[in-house]
């Protein structure tokens, strides 16, 4: 499904942060953009459009949202979604993650990363970022945009032991075993380093 | 398999006329059809599917799913508005002093609220049957708990109730049949909070539950998937659509966005008919012989008034003037905190335990009982809410978000407001709805004993947050509405106050009954619908009679 990952996850390991400065160096092109989305059905023509219309700000769009969220395997398809809604809510968008990127340093802690933005008028829209991920949903203005449900990130954090609410498919009566336990399981820890494909990003019990 | 009688322009005749299609609704039409009556229900909203429910709801934004709208999931009629907070739509205009506490989220819709509600099953208290008596405060009904008894068991089983076989953690434990299905089991959360509680009174006990814990008259077994409010995706819990579909399936005809309006007595006053506008706008006559208005707490007293004649200029059933009085709800609270152990709040259905130790006591002659619910909904939405709102990024707000949502507690907790005539529900005489019908205005006031009740209750809940070493404890200072919507047509034996019998048959008219939550005159602290169940049960036995000839 996701069958051009390259163009965000080369030497993903080189920096500490997982996100890379060569394929910008390099310069990235709407087919690049187009080929990699070409594995998420579900996005709209206009979500299409939007990342393969302007591909730089979309790649650096992308790894601004991983550098924050520190989560290197964020799906592609989803990040298509959320840009198009900020991306056709405000005209400063562009300037504006042109503006996060370029923040951006090898090693940088998303704490940091988030000190810097708040330096430079940019910690709003880093915020509205983070909640679109987090939340599946973007608010611009007055709209209000849903951009996903089970694939937004807040429900990652507790997969080993909560399902998504509606999602179940642990069977009748499920919830009687022993929860797991407490502290963030290393699983969960090392997923933040791995890319996968949001079609196999299923919750657990 | 009798039917009733269509004519060519749309006007119907049938041995039953049901007007509103919820539980109490398509709970009378299916025991009607069953004994062989001709049964037409006039539904004002939609026919809706779950599957749609499902889908809209997960496509709902992030706010609407953390402010709980369990009403905008669900398709309107555009003329047969229900209330909506996603914006307000003001359908129902509130006054008073507990104004805000008394905003109800009930639907117009083909199987009615029970589509979003959390399936608790609970029996009023014998003692909840003698207020004035035994506490100097409310009324007393009509009827006592042991002549409800055997409706209570039949309810239980027509919804199919999971409930505990223990007398102990039976709340009451007076019954003269078991429940017809074993408890849900508790999750870790209700057992550890359980453990942490009892030794101190409060009496943690299995809600009993319209959800299967067995595959029952078509239902799958409970799955937990946590979604009971607002749309349970698997069917595993009791809607009042299964009533709808079994009486559908034994003859009866459910007619879809039929407003009725208008109601015809003869020189008897016994009613004669009631009118219906249809999606058009078009007026049509259902002749009947026997009727029930079962549009709930809010709908029903609002039809009744509206549907004054010249018989009874104050109203349908009004000459006590008390339709639409004693307006009651479980007006409550909110407790959250985070607890110094995880409970994994959210594993299983909405909600399994609850808290009933201060239920009843010498005490409710002073001020209200309360029950507390352990709200089992996922905390994953407040959790993530609270972590963005403390500007957590990366790794720390994952760390937060798990912290948050497993170590979170919420407890639901709900007061027994008493019967007030003046709180009231009038016509609008400015606000139409689109079928140019009068809007409902409510005027609200929960009054001192819930109010001290509450008082009570939060010194209650400081000293469980003391148990749990509680941190960011937090109690809701408004009091939210709870859809337990009772009292409008009140049930006593004096017709001079109060509008319906212990069969919920009206004083004023000798073939009208309006079972439901409107009959109950003292609310208790728990959930209506299995008593409006049971007075259903009970006022189609004396539909059936009255039919019969026999009363």
């Amino acid at each position: 499904m996701d069958n051009n990952r390259s163009l965000f996850n080369e030497n993903i390991r080189e920096n500490g942060t997982g996100f890379s400065r060569r394929d910008m160096l390099k310069g990235v092109g709407s087919a690049m953009v187009a080929a990699t989305l070409l594995g998420f059905p579900f996005l709209t023509q206009a979500e299409k459009d939007t990342a393969t219309g302007d591909p730089v700000i979309f790649t650096q769009f992308f790894q601004v949202s991983q550098a924050i969220t520190e989560h290197q395997d964020l799906s592609p398809g989803m990040s298509a979604r959320i840009f198009n809604a900020f991306y056709q809510g405000s005209p400063q968008f562009p300037a504006q993650v042109s503006k996060l990127f370029a923040l951006l340093k090898p090693g940088l802690r998303a704490k940091d990363f988030q000190n810097a933005a708040r330096q430079n008028e940019l910690g709003d829209i880093l915020t509205a970022i983070i909640t679109g991920w987090y939340t599946g949903t973007v608010k611009n203005g007055t709209d209000t945009i849903l951009i996903a449900y089970k694939d937004a990130l807040m429900y990652r954090p507790v997969s080993d032991g909560l399902i998504v609410p509606t999602y179940c498919g642990n069977g009748p009566l499920w919830f009687t075993a022993p929860p797991p336990a407490a502290p963030m399981p290393d699983s969960m820890k090392e997923e933040r380093l791995k890319a996968t494909p949001d079609s196999v990003k299923t919750s657990k019990a | 398999m009798k039917k009733p009688l269509f004519t060519a322009d749309g006007d119907v005749s049938a041995d039953v006329i049901v007007v509103g299609s919820g539980i109490v609704g398509g709970m009378i039409a299916d025991q009607m059809v069953s004994l062989g009556h001709s049964v037409l229900v006039l539904e004002a909203g939609l026919r809706i599917e779950r599957a749609q429910a499902v889908e809209n709801w997960r496509n709902m934004p992030f706010a609407n799913r953390a402010g709980s709208d369990f009403q905008g999931l669900y398709p309107q009629s555009e003329l047969a508005p229900a209330p909506l907070y996603f914006p307000k739509n003001n359908y129902v205009n509130l006054t008073g002093p507990s104004a805000s506490s008394f905003q109800q989220g009930y639907l117009r819709t083909v199987g009615g609220t029970t589509w979003h509600w959390a399936a608790s099953c609970w029996r009023h208290l014998p003692n909840d049957f003698k207020m004035k008596t035994l506490y100097g405060v409310g009324r007393d009904w009509p009827i006592s708990y042991e002549e409800l008894e055997p409706y209570y068991c039949r309810a239980e089983d027509e919804i199919g109730v999971a409930g505990p076989s223990d007398p102990e953690l039976q709340s009451p434990s007076e019954r003269s049949k078991p429940y017809p299905m074993e408890q849900v089991p508790y999750a870790y959360g209700d057992t550890r909070f359980a453990e942490v509680v009892n030794p101190h009174g409060f009496k943690s006990v299995p809600i009993p539950q319209g959800r299967s814990t067995r595959p029952w008259q078509g239902r799958p077994t409970c799955c937990g998937n946590n979604n009971c409010q607002p749309i349970c995706p698997i069917g595993a819990m009791y809607n009042g659509i299964a009533h709808v579909e079994r009486a559908e399936n034994k003859g009866a005809v459910v007619l879809a966005e039929s407003v009725v309006y208008k109601i015809d007595t003869d020189e008897n006053n016994r009613v004669t008919a009631v009118h219906w506008l249809d999606n058009k706008k078009q007026s049509h006559k259902a002749t009947g012989k026997v009727f029930a208005l079962a549009c709930n707490g809010i709908e029903t007293p609002r039809l009744l008034l509206m549907a004054a004649n010249e018989k009874n200029p104050t109203g349908i059933a009004n000459s006590s003037d008390h339709v639409g009085r004693n307006m009651m709800d479980h007006s409550g609270f909110h407790c959250t905190f985070i607890a110094s152990e995880p409970l994994w709040i959210g594993r299983g259905p909405a909600q399994s335990s609850c808290l009933v130790g201060p239920r009843d006591g010498e005490f409710r002659s002073q001020y209200s009982a309360n029950k507390m619910i352990v709200n089992n909904i996922s905390q994953v939405i407040p959790a993530t809410n609270k972590a963005l709102e403390m500007g957590l990024v990366g790794e720390e707000l994952d760390n937060e978000i798990r912290r948050r949502s497993i170590y979170g507690v919420d407890l639901s907790i709900s007061l027994e407001p008493l019967p007030d005539p003046n709180n009231r529900l009038t016509l609008s005489k400015t606000r139409k709805d689109p079928h140019g019908l009068p809007c409902p205005d409510i005027h609200y006031d929960v009054g001192d004993y819930v109010r001290e009740g509450a008082v009570a209750a939060h010194k209650q809940l400081e000293y469980i947050g003391k148990l749990f070493m509680a941190e960011d404890f937090n109690i809701t200072t408004n009091l939210n509405a709870n859809n337990h919507i009772m009292g409008g047509t009140i049930m006593g034996n004096d017709p001079a106050d109060s509008v319906v019998n212990g069969d919920c048959r009206t004083h004023d008219h000798e073939n009208l009954w309006l079972p439901g939550g409107g009959a109950i005159p003292s609310s208790s602290v728990v959930n209506s619908t299995l008593t409006m169940a049971a007075l259903a049960l009970k006022a189609a036995d004396d539909m059936a009679k009255s039919l019969a000839g026999q009363a």
